[in-house]
């Protein structure tokens, strides 16, 4: 009866914990503007010299030249996380609980390394949790 | 429980679909999709309008066909390639893209790790083309999945290998359980193999594989090669069908190997200027030329003149599992090393250990052997079973001329113009000396046995059941031997210490040693031939010396017996033997069989006659009572036996008396 219940437990616990839900594609231009995208049935093709972007929604035409990046997005907005991960920066990782776990040359490099589970990772000027699976 | 279960279907339904909502964004180059999933692909910068870099993995997105997000979940350090017909579509996991390098011509599919990829990547490789390849290049230790592939290459582009893996670290090949699949390389290339993999391949799951090689072998590593649960199945080769180096180690499976051009399973030793490393702790850094077979099956027929089913230039090592090989090649005239080659089951450079498994030898060729080695010979086990079939004759060639049933006398014919057939041969005879009658040799090598049941079956003209070109030892086991020639031979010194001996020789010496020969104990029993061949033979100037043991020799003659410590008494007599006849021994006017000897229903008698002069037996009998064998000179000797005592020697229903002495004067 314990192990059932302590399966179901974890069962839910990775459950939630995998529930991450990138619901939009934000596309920064150079100038700083951000437009978040639904992802649903979302497609993009180049024309030219342009990006062409398809969801439920219609059509979007971003001029690449102006395109600086793009980002999934869990509500729509970019989060300080694009500094974590766009500088090859050093990153400290912690579990939930706060514990130390090491010092990584950066996110791709942490993520690469470490186990399954979740982790506070900060990059000394943000702070993001990430599920490794 | 029942709230358990409720508890359950709730999470069920309400939590799973979260995990479903799995975001990935495809990028597809071509026939190319790299798929980075959401949470991994972070912040994804344009260059210049032209470049989308995507976990540092920089697309020219004039070359970008299409990019689309959907659900599909990715594995991370994965890459699919499914074929179909003369396309090959390709799936990257995102994770890993940046370290790939994927070119494609239609189904021809070539992957070049870069040097900073520091994780092992699963190809997974699927579908059938008639005109595709696989080609992947690293240096980084990788897993090949075939998972329901057949893969014909037809044009040779990135490689003529069906599969060419130019890695020179661990290759898992994982023969997917359920799987089929089939290799077959471009006859136009210059491959190694037609599944070639430079590093190592380690073999596994419980598919099947079917390789062809159009152009060398069928399967070649450069490195060491080992085969778990899977089915490999050799359909034909212009090589060997499995070619290796550092070692060879099958645990379980089962490999078949037919229509080779060459031998059916070669391994080499990789570095030839440090040569061997030997066996060493769980094969770490291995370089030994070994071919381990610890379990599975292994079926092996060659056909090709001089080749050899089981080929090593270290040691091959029996532990267990079942080994069917049969060669039906003849001999050939070798124009490099000039001098004659000619088939076997299992060769080794070096030594052969057997002390488990079936083992089932059959050759037919000219000169064709069962099981040959340059050094020690080793055969153990309880459980050990070892059956040798040679038909084939002598095989001689000069160069120009050759014979594949030579008769001719070999005294003084040079050996390197002549193959004798023969059931099992280990050691080397070297001539060190001058040539002809005062050659002189030095020997290495020689043969073992302490268990096991084998035996050794020959016909071919001058074809030898077993022979050592150095000592031999025979401690253990059920040795039977029916030969054309000597049944057992040994160049140096022979010592039969245990075991149950039985050899038929229908042209030769049953029992033959080129030096002194030693019983001491086991059951012997030797039938040669007539006129001058032995039971037992021991050479010119040196003796036959019988300790223990229980003995019955019969032949034309007998080698003189010479009194030694301990010498066990033993009769000598003429009585007419035949197949099925009974000899037994009790002391003269008793009822006590001290011994007594079934004769095999392989013996047909002394074809050349012998001297049959049988004596009056006690109780009026004597003579060949009508029985259908020739006369024969016996020795006998066991356990009881007492110098200077008569005893009688019953065979069939005759019988005759002789005195127990520890000397015998023969030939």
């Amino acid at each position: 009866m314990k192990k059932l219940v302590l399966f179901l437990a974890i069962f839910i616990l990775s459950v939630s914990l995998s529930a991450a839900e990138y619901n939009y594609l934000v596309f920064t231009s150079t100038s700083g503007t951000t437009t978040a995208l639904d992802v649903q049935n979302l497609t993009m093709s180049v024309s030219g010299s342009s990006l062409i972007v398809t969801n439920q929604a219609g059509n979007k035409t971003f001029a690449l030249a102006e395109l600086k990046q793009m980002q999934f997005s869990e509500d729509g907005t970019v989060t300080g996380l694009e500094n974590v991960l766009n500088a090859d920066r050093p990153v400290q990782v912690y579990t939930t609980d706060g514990k130390h776990i090491g010092l990584f040359e950066n996110l791709i490099e942490a993520t690469q390394t470490l186990t399954q589970g979740v982790y506070v990772i900060t990059d000394g000027k943000n702070s993001q949790k990430i599920v490794v699976k | 429980m029942k709230k358990i279960n409720l508890f359950f279907a709730f999470c069920s339904l309400f939590l799973v679909p979260f995990s479903a909502q799995a975001q990935t964004l495809n990028v597809e180059v071509g026939n190319v999709t790299y798929q980075f999933p959401a949470e991994q692909a972070g912040v994804m910068p344009y260059s210049s309008g032209t470049t989308l870099t995507v976990l540092n993995k920089a697309f020219t997105l004039s070359d970008v066909t299409a990019m689309y997000i959907d659900n599909t979940a990715v594995t991370d350090n994965t890459v699919s390639v499914d074929y179909s017909g003369t396309t090959a579509k390709v799936k990257v996991a995102g994770n890993v893209a940046q370290y790939l390098t994927v070119a494609y011509t239609n189904a021809h599919v070539s992957i070049v790790q870069s040097a900073d990829l520091a994780q092992e990547i699963t190809y997974t490789l699927s579908g059938t083309s008639t005109d595709g390849g696989f080609y992947m290049e690293g240096s980084y230790k990788a897993t090949v999945e075939l998972s329901g592939l057949t893969l014909t290459n037809a044009s040779a582009v990135y490689s003529g290998a069906a599969v060419h893996i130019q890695n020179g670290k661990r290759i898992k090949v994982k023969v997917v359980t359920g799987t089929t699949n089939t290799l077959k390389d471009a006859s136009s290339g210059s491959q190694k193999g037609s599944l070639y993999i430079k590093g190592h391949a380690e073999f596994a799951q419980k598919g099947t594989l079917n390789v062809y090689g159009y152009v060398k072998h069928a399967i070649k590593a450069g490195e060491y090669i080992s085969v778990k649960n899977c089915t490999i199945n050799v359909l034909s080769a212009v090589g060997d069908g499995i070619n290796c180096e550092q070692y060879f180690l099958m645990t379980s499976g089962e490999i078949n190997i037919s229509g080779v051009g060459d031998d059916g399973l070669q391994c080499d030793i990789e570095d030839t200027t440090t040569g061997s490393t030997g066996e060493t702790t769980d094969h770490e850094d291995e370089d030994s030329g070994n071919v381990y077979i610890e379990g599975g099956t292994l079926n092996i027929n060659c056909s090709a003149t001089g080749s050899k089913g089981i080929k090593a230039a270290g040691d091959v090592i029996v532990t267990d599992g079942t080994v069917n090989v049969t060669t039906t090649g003849n001999g050939v005239w070798d124009a490099t090393d000039k001098e004659t080659k000619a088939a076997c089951g299992i060769s080794s450079d070096a030594n052969i250990t057997i002390s488990g498994g079936q083992i089932t030898l059959k050759s037919s060729g000219s000169g064709g052997k069962g099981m040959k080695c340059d050094s020690v010979l080793t055969i153990s086990g309880d459980n050990t079973v070892i059956d040798i079939t040679t038909t084939g004759g002598m095989y001689y060639s000069n160069g120009s001329t050759e014979n594949h049933n030579y008769t001719g006398n070999t005294d003084r014919l040079d050996s390197n113009y002549y193959s004798s057939p023969k059931g099992i041969k280990a050691g080397l005879k070297t001539k060190s000396g001058s040539s002809g009658w005062n050659a002189t040799y030095t020997y290495a090598g020689g043969l073992v046995i302490n268990g096991g049941t084998i035996t050794v079956t020959t016909s071919g003209n001058n074809a030898e059941g077993i022979e050592s070109k150095n000592d031999l030892t025979i401690s253990g086991g059920t040795v039977t031997v029916n030969s054309y020639d000597d049944g057992i031979n040994s160049a140096r010194n022979m010592y039969l210490k245990g075991g149950t001996i039985t050899v038929v020789a229908k042209n030769n010496d049953a029992i033959d040693a080129n030096a002194n020969m030693y019983i001491s104990g086991g059951t012997v029993m030797a039938f040669g031939a007539g006129g001058a061949e032995c039971g037992l033979d021991a050479a010119e100037g040196y003796s036959l010396y019988i300790t223990g043991g229980t003995v019955l020799a019969a032949g034309g003659n007998n080698n003189s017996v010479s009194s030694t410590t301990g010498s066990q008494p033993l009769l000598s007599a003429s009585i007419s033997l035949s197949a099925g006849t009974t000899v037994s021994v009790a002391l003269q006017n008793s009822s006590t069989t001290l011994c007594s000897f079934l004769v095999p229903d392989t013996y047909t008698g002394s074809s050349q006659g012998g001297f049959f002069a049988p004596m009056a037996g006690p109780g009026g009998q004597g003579g060949p009572g009508g029985q259908s064998g020739r006369g024969s000179a016996a020795l006998i000797t066991c356990d009881g036996l007492q110098s200077g005592s008569t005893y009688t020697i019953t065979y069939g229903s005759s019988s005759t008396a002789a005195k127990a002495s520890t000397t015998y004067q023969g030939m």
